[in-house]
Parts: structure tokens; sequence; C-alpha cells
């Protein structure tokens, strides 16, 4: 574990180890209820989950980014796959929120490292900044993609390709106007 | 500005890429899969504050203080949240060139409030140098860490670390010529002083206090006033040698901290200066290295001002012109001027002696001796047996021998520009310069040249 000896478990470092596990658990379950594929397929799709796990975990250790990004992608690849295989819909959306929590954790710990030198109080006070704000994201989120889910709402294909390249030009005009 | 960041460009990747998927697979569940990570997004935009509503105002200060076994030198940076919302803040300082932090850190980053401020403090031990700050880097960003805007606050400080000064009393200067400005070194012309010179005739406009009576009595018709000796200034000009090539550093492998022998050359330099200066001499400099830096005639405590200024500044170095002492301006000095130049010297300097012999100047090298200043005594060389105080390369033979051959290069070299009637001070470094110097400028050395050193130890 990267726990190291003496270090204190604040909530943010508890979450970024429950974080994968929890993504890493929903996930297996949900594919395991569903079972789209065999066996074979639940023990890699285990597999998947217990590395990307593993990878998010050990981000801070090698303080590589990529590890946990990769992890994330992993994680979103399989929740997207769990959704179109009819896994249960909310333990994959769980589960990506979980991913998406681990990763957002990890990469705060890789640029604000606990050793630093700048104080456990204002460390303290980042973090519950950080994870206030987190909780409000990955509940907003979550929150509205289960309700989503559970709405039926029929719209024919010309009107659903309009919507998605309307938000996706809607995030682009968002970054441009953040660049600027 | 704001920028993105790899976070948001991951985040907005895999949004695009779960709507295209949801598009290619008709599925609406992973376009909602999607909405997890917009709300994300969206989160962290919204939190973020307005670029107007952020306030930020830094102030610099840097001091020196004591740290125990030398002197440091302390910045302290504030940067206050002058504006009425809380924001998250990265404050990052860049130490001046060359600098290892010894103390404090160089980074700083947590949520400030309203009013609120934040320190940066560090410090550093002290080199010789200029250190000038313009700015201190903040970044703001919202709690997410999702948009970040770089602004550079201005927050100024400089401050001068002076090459340390050996304490130099009065030194007895006798030159050739002196500049006609009142003084304090007798100039051998008449005029007025407070040591008798001679007498001659009375010329309207003398002070009548200043009349022989008794030769004025012997020769009923004619008046004679009494001249006393001029007192004047001196016009020194100092070359300091800033090549690289007559450089040596030395790294203590304990402290990891590195000695120069230019560091020794500058402290020399900085210490005749103040002497000079002090006496009320005219003093120029100029420094060859990298570049030449000349400082022009001056007096005073101004003129002291830019020329420790110069030291400080000076960075060792060369290659260009400025590396062949034959091309140094020479004129920038007055033909009166006693030229005075510290320079471990290599073998091709002396042909500049020659020049400066030729140009009328009266000289005096001061040459650091690169021996002593790698440690040990060169004389002593030849018994590599002695002592553990030698180190590796003086106790091998071949390298032994090396060190006998290039000092005798060297004792040569001070020997050939010393019969050239310029005076010669082998300076070891680690022995005060100021005996050295007072006897140099002694009238009779100066006029005639030679070698001054430390006696070697029977």
């Amino acid at each position: 574990m990267t726990v190291k000896r003496g270090e204190d478990l604040t909530p943010s470092r508890l979450l970024r180890l429950a974080c994968p596990i929890a993504a890493a658990a929903c996930l297996t379950i949900g594919m395991a209820s569903a079972s789209p594929g065999g066996f074979a397929t639940l023990v890699f799709v285990t597999g998947v989950a217990l590395l990307s796990a593993l990878a998010m975990i050990l981000t801070r250790r090698w303080a590589s980014v990529w590890l946990a990004t990769i992890a994330l992608v992993a994680f979103t690849g399989l929740a997207a796959y769990g959704l179109l295989a009819q896994a249960d819909s909310v333990l994959m959306l769980a589960g990506a929120a979980a991913a998406l929590a681990g990763w957002d954790l990890a990469l705060e710990e890789t640029r604000h490292p606990r050793d630093a030198d700048s104080g456990a109080k204002l460390t303290g006070e980042i973090e519950k900044n950080h994870l206030r704000s987190l909780a409000l994201a990955v509940s907003i989120g979550l929150m509205g993609a289960v309700v989503g889910q559970n709405l039926q709402v029929r719209l024919p294909f010309i009107v659903v390709a309009l919507l998605v390249g309307l938000g996706v030009w809607m995030l682009e005009r968002v970054l441009w106007e953040v660049n600027r | 500005m704001g920028t993105v960041n790899n976070k948001t460009l991951t985040v907005s990747l895999l949004v695009a890429g779960l709507f295209l998927a949801a598009l290619m697979a008709r599925s609406g569940d992973l376009a909602w899969l999607a909405l997890l990570f917009l709300a994300y997004l969206g989160v962290g935009i919204f939190q973020y504050p307005a670029r107007e509503l952020v306030r930020l105002e830094a102030e610099r200060h840097v001091s020196r203080t004591n740290g125990g076994d030398a002197s440091m030198i302390e910045v302290r940076v504030r940067v206050r949240n002058l504006g009425a919302n809380l924001v998250r803040v990265a404050l990052c300082d860049e130490p001046g060139e060359g600098l290892v932090v010894s103390a404090g850190a160089l980074e700083w980053e947590g949520p400030l409030r309203a009013g609120d401020e934040a320190q940066l403090i560090y410090s550093f031990r002290e080199k010789r140098g200029s250190y000038v700050w313009k700015t201190v880097h903040a970044r703001v960003s919202d709690p997410l860490g999702v948009v970040e805007t770089e602004y550079l606050l201005p927050a100024p400080g400089e401050i001068d670390v002076l090459p340390e000064q050996p304490a130099m009393r009065r030194l007895p200067l006798r030159p050739r010529s002196t500049l006609h400005a009142p003084g304090s070194i007798p100039a051998r012309v008449g005029g007025s002083g407070t040591d008798f010179w001679g007498v001659r005739e009375y010329h309207p406009g003398d002070p009548l206090r200043w009349l022989d009576w008794r030769l004025t009595a012997r020769h009923p018709r004619k008046f004679f006033t009494k001249e006393f000796e001029q007192e004047e200034i001196a016009d020194v000009g100092l070359i300091v040698d800033a090549r690289g090539k007559t450089n040596l550093s030395i790294v203590d492998p304990i402290s990891g901290e590195e000695d120069s022998l230019f560091e020794h050359t500058a402290s020399a330099a900085g210490a005749l200066a103040e002497a000079f200066l002090h006496q009320g001499h005219r003093v120029s400099m100029l420094v060859f290295g990298c570049e030449a830096a000349p400082v022009f005639a001056g007096y005073g405590k101004v003129q002291l001002n830019k020329i420790m200024r110069c030291l400080a500044n000076t960075r060792v170095g060369g290659g260009g012109i400025h590396d062949f002492s034959d091309y140094l301006p020479l004129r920038m000095f007055s033909s009166r001027a006693l030229l005075i130049v510290i320079s471990p010297l290599v073998r091709s300097d002396r042909s500049f002696f020659l020049r400066l012999r030729a140009a009328g100047h009266q000289g005096l090298l001061i040459s650091p001796d690169p021996f002593d200043f790698m440690g040990g005594d060169p004389a002593q060389v030849k018994q590599p047996a002695d002592g553990a105080a030698y180190r590796d390369w003086r106790r091998r033979p071949e390298t032994g021998l090396a060190v006998r051959a290039a000092h005798l290069e060297r004792n040569l070299l001070l020997r050939d520009i010393s019969q050239m009637q310029v005076g010669v001070i082998d300076w070891r470094v680690s022995e005060p310069l100021y005996p050295l110097v007072r006897a140099a400028l002694k009238p009779e050395h100066l006029r005639r040249g030679g070698l001054q050193s430390r006696k070697e130890p029977e």
C-alpha cells in the first residue's frame, strides 16, 4: 500500500484508496450480474478493473499522472461496455463516478504531496475545499445520469445527432472562452 | 490568461468520446454517462472566480540575516487577497541565477480568503552577485483545479552581495605623478602645503604670512615668498582579471560550497578601491572577462559604490576579444595613473605589461597564487610523504613534478614582469594582502619594480 507508516489517514487519502476499489467492485459486480459474454469476459473485466484500481492507487508512488488517466479511461470504457451490455446501470454509473473521484484525488495528491513544506493546516483547508467541490460535482453528475437513464424519451436519430453536435460545440466554446 | 490543463482536456475528451460512442451505438445510456463528466467540468468552471474579482497584491522584502556560520539572505514575499472572494492560489517564486535555496520553500498553495495574506519565505547563503526580482507567479484556480489563470504579480526587490573586503589600513602611496587636486601625497611641486619646499621671488597676490622676512631683509629691494610642497591626489586604475582561463574553482566535498580564485581577486580589488578612495584618491577600474566592464575615474563613496556593484555583477568567463589582454583599452586610464593589475596570469600576459610600460604607466601586479589556493605549500610538494595535508594530486609523483614545473614557470614569469620595472606581488591568498601591498607601494619599490612575496620557510 502507498500509506507510509506514521502518516495520517486523512479523508482525502482514505477516499483516494477507497474510490478505485469501489469502482472496480461496482463494475465487476455489475458485469457479473449481467454476465454479457460468459465467464471469460467476466474474468477479463475483473482483471482490467483490478489492474486499473491498482494503477490509480500506485499513481502517487510513481508520481505518474498518465497512469491514473489510463486507469480512468479503462474504467470509463468498462462502464460504457457494461451499459451497452445491459448491466446494472446504477452500478455502472457508480463505478464510473468512483473512478472519476479516484482519478481526481490521485491527480490532486501528485500535485500536492502531503510532505510538502506548506503546513498541515493549509493542506487540510485545500483538501476540505477540494473534497466539497468533488462531492458536489460527483453527486450532481450521478443524480443527473441516474435520473436521465430512467427517463424514457424517444427522439429521432437526427435530433439526437444534432443535440450531440450542439453539446460538443458548446463544450468547445466553453473551453475556448476559458482559454481566452 | 486562463489555461486548459491536462485535467480539463482528459475530461473533455472523455465526454466527446462518450457522446460519439452514444451516437454510433444509438445508446442514450452512454450519453447520460457523459453527464457525469460534464457535471465535473461544470462545477469547476462555475466555481472559478471571475478575473475582475481576483485582486492580488504582492510585496517583497529582501534582508540579510545571520544564519550561524555564514550570512544568509532572506526573501519574504507577501501576497494579499484584496478581492472579495475566496480564491485558491498557488504561488511560485524564482530564486536568482545560480542560487541554491538553503531554507524555506519557493512554492506555496492554499486557499486565500478576502483580506488574507500568504507568505513565501526562503533564504539562501550569501554569494557575490547582484540579485533582482521583478515578479512573483500566482496561479489562481477553482477548487477542482479545472480552470487555472496565471498572474505575474509585480513584486520588485533587489540586493547586491558585495565581495568580502579584508580591512586595509592607510596605504603609503607615492606615485611618480599626481593629479592637480588637493590631496595627501607630496607632489614634488611648490605650492600650498605643510612641508617646506623652497623660496621664490614674491608675486603679487601671495599671502603676506608666507613672506620669508630673513631673505627679504638681506635683499632690500626684493620680497621673497616661502613655498611649500604641494599635496595632491593620486590617480589609481585597477585592472581586474575575470577570465575563465585564469580562474580556478574548488568545491568543498562536505558543504558543497564552491570557492573560486576570482573571489579572492574581487576581494582584493574591493579592498584596494576602498582604501584608495578613503584616502581621497581618484580610482577607476576595468574588469575583463566575459566582457570588459569599465568604471570610469571618480572619487568618494559614490565611486566606491559603483566599483563594488561592478565587482558584484562580474561573472567569470571569456573567450571573446577580451580574453586577450593585448586588446585591453588602456586609454581609459590617464597617463598619470598608477595601474594595479590583479591577475593570476597566464604566459601570454607578458606582452600586456610591455604595452603598459610602453604607454608610460606605472604598474603594480598583484598575482593571486593558484597553487596556494589549491591548498598546500608548493615548496613542500617535493616531500609527498610528509603529512596528510596534501591532496591526492600532490601525492602522486608525476603530478607533483607537474606542479613544481608550473610553479617554476610562474616564478619565471613574475620575475620577468618585475624586470620591466613593474612592482610584482606574489600573493598567497591564504595570507593577508595588506603587508605586501604596503611594502610594494614604497617609492623605491614602485619606481624600480621588484618581486614581493612571503619569505619561504627554511
